[in-house]
């Protein structure tokens, strides 16, 4: 439903890793839209595919890697079909940016950051004299929370948070309409953490930047999304209003997600925990990909996969909006 | 709980760790100051007890741990261990000592060595202490392998650690560290390598192993949430010193140092608004938070602020204790 406030389209995309044992579909028709300043989430735990999807749209798979499927359109402009060529020069860095989680470490150790950043800067302004180029980097220092005086220093010279601060700057060099923060806080201490995610977000006013944020952390999601989008075993379970779906989830993954998390506040309750594992990606059931971790399973649940709704709030499960979903999430398991 | 010092099942008296800071070409104009890792700590764990230790990186923590199960000489102070002094122990009564208060590492994936099978992990500290024959160790090892979860035993005894998931390799670690039926276990952030739902069952399998062979747990961890979960008292470092201390809920509900409130407030779902601008410290503050303080005043820059009770068993190390723990700010 691409509306006129929409920034980016995916829809049905779909990768797949070449395997000794054949192909494995990692991200399995995957759509989301994304508007123009928004800030989506994508939540899910290790292996749910949130990683591949965003390194999908920036068309930067490793060589075992393959887009098999789906559209993406940016501003109404299809990715896909752009040869790679036009994709590198006019869209990667330029358009649609990315902060890994360990790109802190990705600094090139023997210069400092700031010929880093100016270098960039250069590449991607013509014309630009490096007084210019200077300048520029240290406004885009200034609008990360850095100071311009530490554009001098080493990467070894500063702490993991401000590394991490200096790689967002990176990414923001060509001003893109959109960076995908993959885990780009995780590891960092509690309270610079929460710093670096008041600057990312304050970049959606001071610049207009749209953020896809990838992480394993409902808090981290929270905190910076309006809408979310939770993944399990490269397919989309849920997705809604970020405070909707936390307070209210529709699908018994969800719930039990929240259910596991220990709180700083309410009753101290036993935790969820969830029994097994993701099942194997080269080996998927027939029919629904939780049904085996799933407290409300039945047989149906086994015997067909189930879609997912199209509607803005919506879960793939047969028991969507079932009130055992709901107790499941207040920790009633 | 109130711990008397006779009945502790483990304890640190004024216990410091100095290092040397890396020397550098500055270092010609003079030594500069240690750095104070470890900086005169006291605390006790019952027997039985579930203390948490909370901080951020570099607040100290990970070494305090390591200094009790000795895996760090002390600078000063005292270790003791159910009533004996372990600070200087060395050969079989070091090992009584390891006998007794075992470590379990933030990271399972470092923590156990690739080569050996489950089995051999895990009756590793048996045969190390010569307890028991080689079948009755691996009865053991299979017992200990249900007990942490991981049944029927036979089907994880010959398995190497790659062939296990990282809850599951957690389990064999904690299973290792239980072998010698400890009294103590330290665990250094056992579960933030862990995936969210696999997390919840590794905090439980702590809390049913205390449970049934009450065992005391020094759980330590960066995160408050996890350490209100698993413990009723908590220890908040930073920079080395305690800073706050009582009990989990009074110290997560009502707390009494301003940085024990800025943890808590970013462990929320929602974005705070930003605190105040950190000021750069031209000298060492008095009080190690000062720079970082939304509430310091001139006297944190030049008196060391003591620990200062605001309730039963409940203090904190700021000239403002009273003033954080009913949510005021500073007296100006």
């Amino acid at each position: 439903m691409p509306d006129a406030g929409t920034l980016l389209q995916v829809s049905d995309f779909s990768v797949s890793y070449d395997s000794p044992r054949g192909p494995i579909r990692a991200v399995d028709e995957v759509s989301l839209s994304l508007p123009r300043g928004g800030a989506l989430g994508i939540v899910g735990e290790s292996g749910c595919g949130k990683s591949t999807l965003a390194f999908g749209l920036l068309r930067l798979l490793p060589e075992n890697g393959r887009i098999v499927g789906g559209r993406v359109e940016l501003a109404g402009v299809d990715l896909l079909g752009m040869p790679v060529e036009e994709f590198r020069t006019g869209v990667r860095w330029k358009r649609l940016a990315m902060v890994f989680q360990s790109a802190m470490n990705s600094l090139n150790p023997v210069m400092r950051v700031g010929t880093q950043l100016i270098d960039a800067c250069l590449l991607h302004g013509k014309g630009m004299t490096r007084t210019q180029a200077r300048e520029r980097a240290g406004e885009l220092f200034g609008l990360v929370g850095l100071t311009p005086s530490q554009l001098d220093l080493y990467p070894h010279e500063m702490s993991g948070g401000m590394r991490q601060r200096a790689v967002i700057a990176l990414s923001l060099v060509a001003r893109p309409d959109i960076v995908i923060a993959d885990e780009a806080t995780t590891g960092l201490d509690v309270l610079v953490q929460e710093q670096i995610l008041r600057e990312l977000n304050a970049l959606r006013s001071s610049v207009g930047l749209s953020l896809i944020v990838v992480s394993h952390d409902i808090d981290v999601i929270s905190k910076l999304c309006d809408e979310i989008l939770v993944m399990y075993a490269g397919r989309v379970v849920e997705t809604g209003r970020t405070a909707e779906v936390l307070a209210r989830p529709r699908h018994p993954y969800t719930a039990a997600l929240l259910a596991a998390l220990p709180r700083l506040s309410g009753p101290r309750r036993r935790l969820i925990t969830l029994p097994g594992t993701p099942p194997d990606l080269g080996a998927l059931p027939r029919g629904c990909r939780f049904a085996d971790r799933c407290p409300l399973v039945e047989q149906v649940c086994r015997e067909v996969e189930p879609e997912l709704p199209v509607r803005p709030a919506a879960a793939r499960c047969h028991f969507e909006g079932d009130p055992r979903i709901d107790a499941l999430a207040r920790g009633a398991a | 709980m109130t711990v008397t010092p006779a009945a502790a099942a483990l304890e640190a008296v004024h216990l410091s760790k100095h290092f040397a800071p890396r020397s550098g070409l500055l270092s010609i104009f003079g030594a500069p100051a240690p750095v104070r890792a470890v900086d005169d700590v006291t605390m006790a764990l019952a027997p039985g007890e579930v203390v948490a230790l909370v901080g951020e990186s570099g607040s100290g923590k990970t070494t305090l741990g390591r200094l009790l199960v000795r895996l760090e000489q002390p600078t000063s102070g005292r270790i003791v261990a159910g009533g004996v002094d372990m600070t200087r122990v060395r050969g079989s009564a070091l090992k009584r000592l390891r006998r007794q208060v075992q470590l379990i590492f933030q990271n399972p994936y470092e923590s156990l060595d690739p080569r050996h099978s489950v089995a051999t992990a895990v009756t590793e500290p048996l045969r190390i202490h010569g307890i028991g024959s080689r079948s009755e160790r691996s009865a053991t090892a299979r017992e200990l392998l249900e007990a942490v979860g991981l049944a029927p035993a036979a089907a994880y005894l010959d398995r190497l650690p790659h062939e296990l998931s990282g809850g599951q390799r957690q389990r064999v670690a904690i299973a290792r560290a239980m072998a010698l039926r400890p009294s103590v276990l330290v665990a250094d952030e056992p579960v933030s390598m862990l995936d969210a739902s696999i997390r919840s069952s590794v905090l439980n399998l702590m809390l049913d192993l205390r449970e049934r062979f009450g065992i005391a747990i020094l759980f330590v961890s960066h995160d408050l949430a996890s350490a209100r979960y698993m413990s009723k008292r908590a220890l908040v470092m930073y920079r080395g010193q305690i800073v706050e201390e009582g009990p989990t809920d009074d110290v997560v509900a009502t707390p009494a140092h301003p940085y024990t409130r800025m943890l808590i407030a970013a462990s929320s779902r929602v974005l705070g608004p930003a605190p105040a601008v950190s000021r750069a410290a031209d000298r060492p503050p008095a009080c190690r938070f000062a720079p970082r303080c939304p509430l310091a005043q001139p006297v944190c820059w030049t008196d060391a602020p003591p620990m200062v009770a605001v309730a039963a068993g409940h203090a904190a190390r700021c000239h403002f204790a009273l003033d954080v723990l009913h949510g005021r700010g500073a007296p100006s």
